[in-house]
Order: structure tokens, then C-alpha cells, then sequence
């Protein structure tokens, strides 16, 4: 709606040009009622397209036609309008509305689920001493290769 | 949420008619505006139902045609 409030109230004496309290409000009241009427129009015909849009994506006949009329029946998304005017603006990064899957604990196996949370097994003996530490591996390298001599002595 | 109109809050008795004038200004480009983006979405509907149409046409040919002869190609509906 366009703003009311640049609307000057006129003072008594002041010398201007001026209109009646209630033809403005007449005017503007009226000016409101159009506007309404086609907002409400255009979200009508907005929603009218869209759904058919949808429509033809989903037809199952689409896949039948040649791909390049295809191409020509789907419209393109609509391109985001760019406001450069100056400001930095930081990246706003639209998140999933359903919380991301943690580990789920669980006896029964998940592969082969589609979509399933993927629990990690714990590692046994070989699988931690894979994953520990250099030194730590060094060391046992070191107490294995001492045994190994001491039963070959 | 409620939020009363322009209208209803206005509540001087009397306004410059400059101010006014420019008010009116202003309405006229958002209805202009309106106006073209009602075309826009007219013509998205438009073209939408047209392929609808389309589809719903090739769908019935494929059914009395299963072989599948009568695939669309670009110059039959002009594109």
C-alpha cells in the first residue's frame, strides 16, 4: 500500500491548497479497496499457474514428448532478484526443517535402508590400535619384534 | 494479524493538496505494477495449461498409438 503517513496535515491560515479530512480519507479508502482487490487477484493467478505448472511436471506424458519441447513446457525458476546497494549482506543459508539424523543406538543392521542413520560399529583390538597413535604403534611394533627374538633366542 | 488500514488512521481534518496529488502518484504505480505482474502470472498460467493440453493429448495418441510413431517433435506444436 502506498504510504499515508507523506500525507501533510494542513494547518488553519496557512495559505495552501488544501482537501477535507474526509474526501482524503474517501480517496485513500478507496484506493486501499483497488489495491486489495488486485493483490487478491494476482495470489489468485499466481496459484492458478503454479499449480498448473506443477501439473505438467508431473504429467506422466512428459517423458513421452521430445525432450527439447519439454524443455520448452517446464518453465525456469525464477531468477532472484539482486539488490546491490552497497551494504554487505551475509549468506543466508536456508536449513532443512527436520532435524539432522544422529547416531542412532541399535542392535538391528541398517544397510540396505534408504535414508537410515549410519551407525558406526566400535572398532576392536586390531581396528584401535589402527587408529591409535604413531607411538603407540611403534611401540608395540617394538615389544612384538622383542618377543619374536626372545622365542627365536 | 490485524493491522487497521491507511485510511482508517488518517484523522487530520484537512490535508495539502500537494501531498495528496503525491499520494495518488504513488498509487497509481503500485496499481500499474500490480497490474503488469497480474499479467505476467497470466500469461505463466496461460502457457501452463496450453502444455497441459499438450500432454494430455500426446498421453491419449500414446494410448490408441502404444508403438510410440507418434512422438512429438518441436515444429508440430511450433515451439
Amino acid at each position: 500500500m502506498p504510504e499515508v503517513d507523506a500525507l501533510e496535515v494542513a494547518g488553519v491560515g496557512e495559505g495552501t491548497s488544501i482537501l477535507s479530512g474526509d474526501l482524503v480519507r474517501d480517496l485513500v479508502a478507496r484506493n486501499e479497496d483497488v489495491i486489495e482487490a488486485l493483490e487478491t487477484r494476482l495470489a489468485e493467478i499466481e496459484r492458478l499457474a503454479a499449480e498448473a505448472e506443477r501439473a505438467v511436471r508431473a504429467h506422466p506424458a512428459l517423458a513421452k514428448v521430445d525432450p527439447e519441447v519439454a524443455r520448452g513446457m517446464i518453465p525456469d525458476p525464477p531468477v532472484p532478484v539482486v539488490i546491490d546497494d552497497g551494504r554487505p549482506r551475509t549468506t543466508v543459508v536456508q536449513r532443512p526443517r527436520y532435524p539432522a539424523p544422529g547416531p542412532v543406538a541399535t542392535s538391528t543392521p541398517t544397510r540396505g535402508v534408504v535414508g537410515a542413520p549410519r551407525v558406526e560399529e566400535p572398532p576392536g583390538v586390531v581396528g584401535r590400535l589402527v587408529q591409535s597413535h604413531w607411538w603407540w604403534r611403534i611401540g608395540i611394533a617394538l615389544v612384538a619384534a622383542a618377543l619374536v627374538i626372545l622365542k627365536v633366542g | 494479524m490485524f493491522m487497521a488500514r491507511s485510511s482508517e488512521r488518517l484523522s487530520a481534518d484537512a490535508f495539502t493538496r500537494a501531498s495528496v496529488e503525491a499520494y495518488l502518484q504513488a498509487a497509481a504505480e503500485q496499481r500499474a505494477k500490480i497490474e503488469l505482474a497480474i499479467a505476467e502470472a497470466e500469461r505463466h498460467r496461460e502457457a501452463a495449461e496450453e502444455a497441459l493440453q499438450h500432454l494430455d493429448d500426446v498421453a491419449e495418441t500414446a494410448e490408441r498409438d502404444p508403438s510410440g510413431a507418434a512422438r512429438t517433435r518441436p515444429e508440430d506444436i511450433g515451439a
